[in-house]
């Protein structure tokens, strides 16, 4: 099994290709790597802000959760978001994003492919909205019957596959609005 | 050199436009190729290596899925080739995604020599494809090597 992991620092991009045997360490590095991409606070956060004063909250860093179990789909996705200023991470199948946000990251966007092993796209999105997930969510469907599945399940779009750069283009720049 | 640049680049942009017209390639790669740039110069080959290990590892599924003496179960089959049409798909491997498409219905109509057929076709054109890309990045490393610049080719 590979495991891709983005690792950011000045936009150079490191990618570990690991072994079966390296998964738990895999695991820890990329906690390590969303928290301090994703989880820290900005500066005008933390600053205390006089009541009825309004702050607009801005993304920093735009995360975006890519779960898909094909690695090319994968890379591909990745090339896209960091085309478009984005941090990408990587789950392979839907536990593995449920799991993260288990373990307290957060993520602006969410693409989450529909058949996976362990468990699919619209069980995935089920859970997430279950625990309180709010970010946005967006199934990426093979075909149409799909999509009902995933609007269900809490979905916010569906895309259908294969997904192109101004598909990816749009969202971030929807989020990047909001 | 200049000379031979050109023709090289010449050569480059007739072979890429012959991979679209013969159904090789299609819009998807175009995407692909437009996230290559000087910080990611192999990408296009990254992805595309990570694609051909895919079919390798989903073609020996299906293979083994199809051998079973006794039933062979189809759905097995099935989910390998759908893994396979979606990655084809999304790297604009046009050829191996319409195979896909063919070999999924043998499958949901549990046609055996349809599959086998479909089977050994994926496996001539995955490869038949690699075997172009290769000569198609083998080209784009001359241009460089001669001091001249892969040229964007605008396939309509």
């Amino acid at each position: 099994m590979l495991l891709f992991i983005p690792f950011l620092y000045n936009s150079i991009q490191y990618i570990a290709h690991i072994q079966d045997k390296h998964d738990q360490l895999l695991l820890i590095l990329s906690v390590i790597v969303v928290k301090c991409c994703c989880s820290s606070k900005s500066k005008e956060e933390e600053e205390e802000v006089p009541a009825g004063q309004v702050v607009k909250k801005t993304f920093k860093k735009l995360c975006v959760l890519v779960v898909d179990d094909d690695r090319s789909c994968r890379s591909l996705y990745m090339g896209f978001i960091q085309m478009r200023g984005g941090f990408p991470y990587m789950a392979e199948n839907g536990e593995e994003a449920v799991n993260l946000y288990r373990d307290g990251q957060t993520f602006n966007l969410i693409l989450m492919d529909n058949e996976m092993p362990v468990m699919n796209g619209v069980s995935a999105t089920k859970e997430l909205r279950d625990l309180g997930v709010t970010s946005m969510i967006v199934g990426l469907t093979s075909h149409e019957d799909e999509n009902s599945g995933f609007m269900e399940a809490g979905a916010d779009h569906c895309l259908a596959k294969p997904i192109t750069f101004e598909n990816i283009y749009l969202l971030i720049e929807q989020l990047k609005d909001e | 050199m200049d000379a031979l640049v050109a023709q090289l680049q010449m050569q480059y942009r007739n072979y890429t436009v012959s991979l679209y017209q013969q159904g090789f390639l299609d819009d998807q790669f175009t995407e692909l190729k437009k996230l290559q740039d000087d910080a990611s110069p192999d990408f296009v080959a990254e992805v595309l290596s990570l694609f051909f290990e895919d079919c390798v590892k989903l073609i020996g599924n299906m293979a083994r899925a199809l051998d079973q003496t006794g039933t062979v179960d189809f759905s097995q089959v099935g989910a390998s080739v759908h893994q396979l049409k979606g990655s084809s798909s999304s790297v604009g491997a046009k050829r191996v995604k319409g195979l896909c498409v063919t070999f999924k219905e043998y499958c949901e109509a549990n046609n055996y020599e349809g599959c086998v057929r479909c089977l050994q076709q994926v496996d001539i054109e995955y490869k038949a494809l690699q075997t172009k890309l290769q000569d198609m990045f083998n080209l784009e490393k001359q241009i460089i090597q001669a001091g001249g610049k892969v040229p964007q080719v605008d396939i309509n």
